[in-house]
């Protein structure tokens, strides 16, 4: 990690916004939803980020959008990751005809567009927030599925796995304790690739009316309501969007970070 | 100890042991012979049941559970031990699947394994990348061990070690079948250091067993051309 | 024919500098086969590398002469060792599976060096590759095989037509057999015998295998923590050892049997 400068760059930004986040109650110059000016105003010194078409807060409604945004993304991520895995170490494990159902089951659901799956899904349910984070959840664990899947074929080759086997381990124990900390750092990757995912996601199933309803404020509704105001009231649309470009790519700085530290090491000083 | 009558095990078209009968008595060393595809790591895989044979069966005298009597040091000692389990956590291992000992008593007993493999005991809490290769091959002899084994396959336990090492480690393996009444069946490629563990000598080629005898008699005077092919190509000093 | 002179090579790790092969001098003369006897990091892999300057960072290396025909490779530009790559001094490495091209026929491979040195029409470059797969005994009708349809044996062949396909005068192998049976490698070891007569070779062989030095080379050169600790006829060397590391070596050889 010495090297990666992005990596580290992403990592603060990340945590900074966590922390933003966590406290947006105590940061938050006003309450999300408090109509504190007439109609939109320009960033200015007591709405630094401007306020929107209703008169509330952009850095308010930003921070307590970063709570739900950030969540539905971690939740939406922890729901994939727990899906693909299992479903990936099944498969890579047991192989054969397991392996293949499951493997064909991973391609339907990807050759399903998925925001038209979403959309579906969102129609017949109410859209609330955790709706939002399941529906995303359930449909982006594919991508670690055959991941996790192609490290279990690499690992299950390994010695240590037979050795395991020899000595009397089970299946359970091979894949828990043996296996799967050795796969950890493909998955780590995945996570953090995932959540830049279903943040995006989010932010367009809100954009598109599906996602986080108002009044709650998410980065992808905020967004949405800048729509008819992007000429007017310009910064109503730029503070989200770079807020959702911002978190994105540190997401993907510190992924590529974590891919770069756990690619094979230069050999140096051979016999 | 081990009688293996007809064995046989096929990989679609392909017979990775073919026919083979073979009885390992209690207390010896035998050394197993065979070059790439001669089926000698498929027996050792159908001895300790990891898969199952097509045809043929093994009787084992004296082994009540062959998961925990029977257990292999693999070749490779920095491939068989998972990089992120500790040394002591590896060996305690296998007690803790068979539950042999109450979880006060288990730190002891891998303390004393590891000095059965002379290993200082600090050694239980490193991980495999922090020891040399016969410092790791040891480790894979003590959980080997650790379940209270009768008998060990050897697979080529030295051949990815250097000079010194191979002695060494070979010594242990010898002190430890005297102490601990052991029965090895040890797996080479060649016949270079066979000799210096085995009672008797068996040769594979091709999935059969093709010549089996005392050492001295295989060494010395083998009956097969292609042991004899074998024995000339082996670097021996 | 090959003069090496307190040759050094240092490698930069993170935890400090390690001398990999520290103030190295023997000659290698014409029509022998001298071996490189030494056990895992004694340095004799990184010696070989050198002698055609192939240390790559974190390795460097730091002082030492190696002449070649009166010049000193580590002196040479650029140009000029490309032109002793190959042509003059060619290498035989350990694996056979990843030393050649898997996309590749065997023959555009064994004719790549012939086209770069000797800068021959592609006609006569496949004659002299046919040739070259002669030499070691295989079949020329399968100049235009893919190196899957060999088996390991068969590729280390190819591998040695590659590298005799300039007729170099100098060989150096590295571990060839080490990934192959040991019936194999006893067909590779005599087929090194053949060419060396053939082609008027003189081989360097660095292994660990004390057998095949044995059986195949006239002086050995002993190796530990990269310095040589003793060099000499290899009977005299195995059979009445004078260094401490040599004796402790034979008695461990001699207890394996």
């Amino acid at each position: 990690m010495r090297r990666n400068k992005a990596a580290i760059f992403g990592l603060a930004i990340m945590a900074i916004f966590l922390g933003l986040a966590i406290f947006a109650p105590v940061i938050a110059p006003y309450s999300p939803d408090e109509i504190s000016s007439a109609g939109a105003s320009p960033p200015s010194w007591q709405h630094l980020f401007g306020t929107d078409d209703l008169g509330r807060d952009v850095l308010s409604r930003s921070l307590y959008g970063a709570r739900i945004s950030l969540s539905v993304g971690a939740v939406a991520v922890v729901i994939a990751l727990l899906l693909g895995t299992l479903a990936g170490a099944v498969a890579g494990y047991y192989g054969g005809w397991v392996d293949g159902s499951i493997m064909r089951a991973v391609d339907v659901m990807f050759a399903f567009p998925s925001i038209f799956l979403i959309l579906a899904i969102q129609a017949m349910l109410t859209p609330n927030i955790y709706n939002v984070m399941f529906v995303i959840g359930l449909t982006s664990w594919m991508g670690v599925a055959r991941l996790v899947r192609g490290e279990f074929l690499r690992i299950r080759q390994l010695q240590y796995v037979e050795a395991a086997r020899a000595i009397g381990c089970g299946d359970l124990r091979i894949i828990f304790r043996h296996m799967l900390p050795n796969a950890q750092g493909p998955i780590i990757v995945a996570a953090t690739l995932g959540m830049a995912g279903a943040i995006l996601t989010e932010s367009a199933l809100s954009f598109l009316g599906m996602g986080v309803q108002p009044p709650m404020s998410s980065w992808g509704n905020m967004l949405m309501d800048s729509q008819a105001y992007m000429r007017d009231a310009p910064w109503m649309s730029i503070i989200p969007g770079l807020l959702i470009m911002v978190t994105v790519l540190s997401l993907y700085f510190i992924g590529e970070g974590v891919r770069e530290t756990l690619s094979p090491k230069e050999r140096h000083a051979g016999s | 100890m081990i009688e293996i009558s007809n064995l046989t095990k096929k990989y679609g078209e392909l017979v990775a042991v073919n026919d083979v009968s073979l009885t390992i008595k209690q207390g010896e060393t035998l050394g197993l012979v065979g070059e790439s595809g001669s089926g000698k790591s498929t027996l050792a895989r159908l001895i300790l049941k990891l898969i199952e044979p097509d045809s043929g069966r093994i009787d084992y005298q004296g082994i009540g559970n062959i998961r925990r009597e029977c257990q292999i040091v693999f070749q490779d000692p920095q491939n068989s031990l998972n990089p992120r389990i500790r040394v002591g956590e590896a060996i305690a291992e296998p007690i803790v699947i068979h539950r042999l000992l109450p979880k006060s008593a288990i730190n002891d007993r891998v303390a004393a394994l590891l000095e059965m493999v002379k290993l200082p005991i600090v050694y239980a809490k490193r991980f495999p990348h922090e020891l040399s290769g016969g410092e790791r091959q040891r480790v894979g002899i003590a959980r080997a061990l650790a379940s209270e084994a009768k008998f060990l396959i050897l697979d080529e336990p030295v051949s990815a070690l250097d000079v010194f090492i191979q002695v060494e480690v070979l010594k242990l393996l010898k002190e430890l079948k005297a102490r601990l009444g052991l029965t090895y069946l040890f797996i080479a490629h060649d016949l270079s250091v066979i000799g210096y563990l085995s009672d008797r000598i068996a040769v594979m080629k091709e999935g059969r067993l093709i010549e089996l005898g005392d050492k001295k008699a295989v060494l010395i005077s083998p009956r097969e051309e292609y042991t004899r092919k074998l024995l000339a190509a082996s670097p021996r000093f | 024919m090959l003069e090496v002179r307190n040759l050094s090579v240092n490698y930069y790790v993170d935890e400090g500098t390690v001398n990999a092969v520290a103030g190295v001098t023997f000659n290698l003369k014409e029509g022998e086969i001298l071996g490189i006897l030494g056990e895992s990091g004694s340095g004799k892999s990184t010696l070989g590398f050198a002698l055609l300057r192939l240390v790559d960072r974190p390795g460097e290396i730091v002082s030492g002469e190696i002449i070649l025909n009166g010049l000193d490779i580590l002196l040479m530009p650029e140009r000029e060792l490309r032109r002793v790559r190959g042509a003059q001094i060619a290498m035989v490495f350990q694996d056979p599976f990843t030393a050649l091209n898997p996309v590749l026929t065997i023959g555009e491979q064994i004719m790549e060096p012939i086209v770069l040195h000797q800068g021959v029409k592609r006609g006569e470059a496949r004659a002299k590759a046919a040739e070259a797969l002669r030499a070691v005994k295989i079949d020329p009708a399968r100049i235009d095989d893919y190196p899957h349809q060999f088996s390991g044996g068969m590729r280390q062949r190819v591998v040695i037509a590659m590298a005799l396909a300039c007729r170099p005068k100098i060989l150096i192998a590295d571990e060839p057999t080490t990934a192959l049976d040991v019936t194999i490698q006893a067909e590779i070891l005599a087929l090194l015998r053949e060419i060396k007569n053939q082609f008027n070779l003189s081989i360097i062989y660095i292994t660990h295998n004390f057998g095949i030095i044995r059986q195949l080379c006239d002086r050995v050169v002993v190796m530990h923590r990269g310095a040589i600790v003793e060099e000499g006829k290899t009977h005299l060397v195995f059979d009445q050892p004078k260094e401490p590391y040599t004796k402790k070596l034979v008695d461990c050889l001699r207890e394996l049997g």
